[in-house]
């Protein structure tokens, strides 16, 4: 098992985040059709524009009958520096593409969420707390990992890649998902940028998730795991040329 | 996250277990059988919205996480197999006979465990710390 570092740097440039979102399963005992008018309520002042996302548009019957599409949003509320997606058994913080704000603004926002969540009334039982974190990184990042993937005893250099994994840290359960054949739309750019992606996943399950009993700190609990896992997974020597500043 | 959309190994003979639930897959299917495993599935992914028509509650995560870890540690006896009921109020309850035939029961709620043992008319409860004394109290 990969051992987690106690120390790790509050930043590294470039920043590799493309998207991070900090997520809340639940059940409801509202219907689906009640939920999207009670958050928006809640939360319009700052989250004004709302948008269907392209599942919504799949009959409830037929979304039903898959349990993958059950903790996916069906709708989108877009703010300033954050989006908020809204699902009939999740709801989720989102950072706006390439704009990482910093866990201090992420954790600010999550708190006014949380409370806001709260006010709207449909979360009956919280299911699950987590935290996601998708980074990039321009080429191959193999080989600057720990992690090596080989066949026949030969490393795979040059191969396209995808590995996947769960690893668990006392109480935080975390998904690693790495591919080396990614692709990203820079901004303001008409070409897309090759490259490869490291997709961290961590979360606690219904026991540890009371969403308003202590969800912003088992937020901040798996955010810190999340964290730690991306830095233990560098090489010295690779995170050394990121730059990285510590506390 | 819609990599659920696009999942390559989905096909009709083909489902990937999700991240980290193969342990309680495994346990559910060998303890419970398939009717049982079925029951199970049935109930976590049909009824996690208000149903019934007094809109009884939807299945209790919780109440899921705790049956899980007790039927992962659990021994049943041979050839009785455990029933799976789900509650008005979103609880599981798992039903079993002893060696002597006699029933034990056990639900698991949103707030708590409860447990009957019909061979000594015995009930209590407990929290989820207390599971690891249930299982050896009720399935040694």
């Amino acid at each position: 098992m990969i051992q987690l570092p106690n120390t790790v740097p509050i930043n590294i440039t470039p920043c590799p985040i493309i998207e991070a979102i900090f997520e809340a399963r639940f059940v409801s005992s509202q219907p689906w059709t009640n939920m999207p008018g009670l958050l928006y309520g809640a939360i319009r002042e700052r989250y004004p524009k709302q948008v269907k996302l392209p599942l919504a548009l799949l009959p409830e019957e037929m979304r039903d009958q898959s349990p993958s599409f059950m903790h996916l949003p069906l709708l989108q509320f877009i703010g300033e520096n954050f989006l908020i997606q809204l699902g009939p058994r999740m709801v989720s913080l989102v950072t706006k593409p390439r704009s990482y704000p910093g866990w201090a603004a992420v954790r600010k926002e999550l708190e006014w969420l949380i409370t806001k969540v709260k006010e709207a009334g449909f979360v009956h039982e919280s299911e699950r707390i987590g935290v996601r974190y998708i980074d990039f990184f321009p080429g191959d990042v193999l080989q600057n990992l720990r992690l090596s993937m080989s066949l026949d005893n030969e490393p795979l250099h040059g191969a396209q890649v995808e590995f996947s994994t769960a690893l668990t840290f006392g109480k935080v359960k975390t998904r690693l998902h790495i591919t080396n054949g990614a692709m990203v739309q820079p901004e303001g750019s008409p070409e897309p940028e090759f490259g490869s992606v490291l997709d961290l996943d961590g979360w606690v399950g219904p026991s540890d998730s009371d969403l308003f009993g202590h969800g912003l700190e088992r937020f901040t609990e798996v955010h810190e795991t999340v964290k730690k896992l991306f830095f233990a997974l560098l090489k010295e020597t690779y995170l050394k040329q990121l730059n990285p500043t510590y506390p | 996250m819609v990599e659920e959309l696009r999942e390559p190994m989905a096909t009709a003979s083909v489902q990937r277990v999700s991240v980290d639930d193969l342990p309680v897959e495994e346990a559910l299917l060998s303890k419970l059988g398939a009717r049982g495993w079925g029951r199970v599935h049935h109930f976590r992914n049909l009824y996690n919205r208000p149903w019934g028509e007094k809109g009884n509650a939807p299945v209790s995560p919780r109440a899921f996480e705790a049956l899980s870890l007790f039927i992962t540690a659990a021994t049943f006896p041979e050839k009785k197999l455990p029933s799976v009921f789900l509650t008005d109020n979103g609880g599981l309850e798992l039903v079993w006979e002893d060696a002597a035939g006699k029933s034990r029961q056990v639900e698991f709620k949103s707030d708590g465990i409860e447990y009957y043992l019909a061979a000594t008319e015995e009930e209590g409860s407990c929290d989820l710390d207390g599971l690891p004394d249930l299982v050896r109290k009720l399935t040694t």
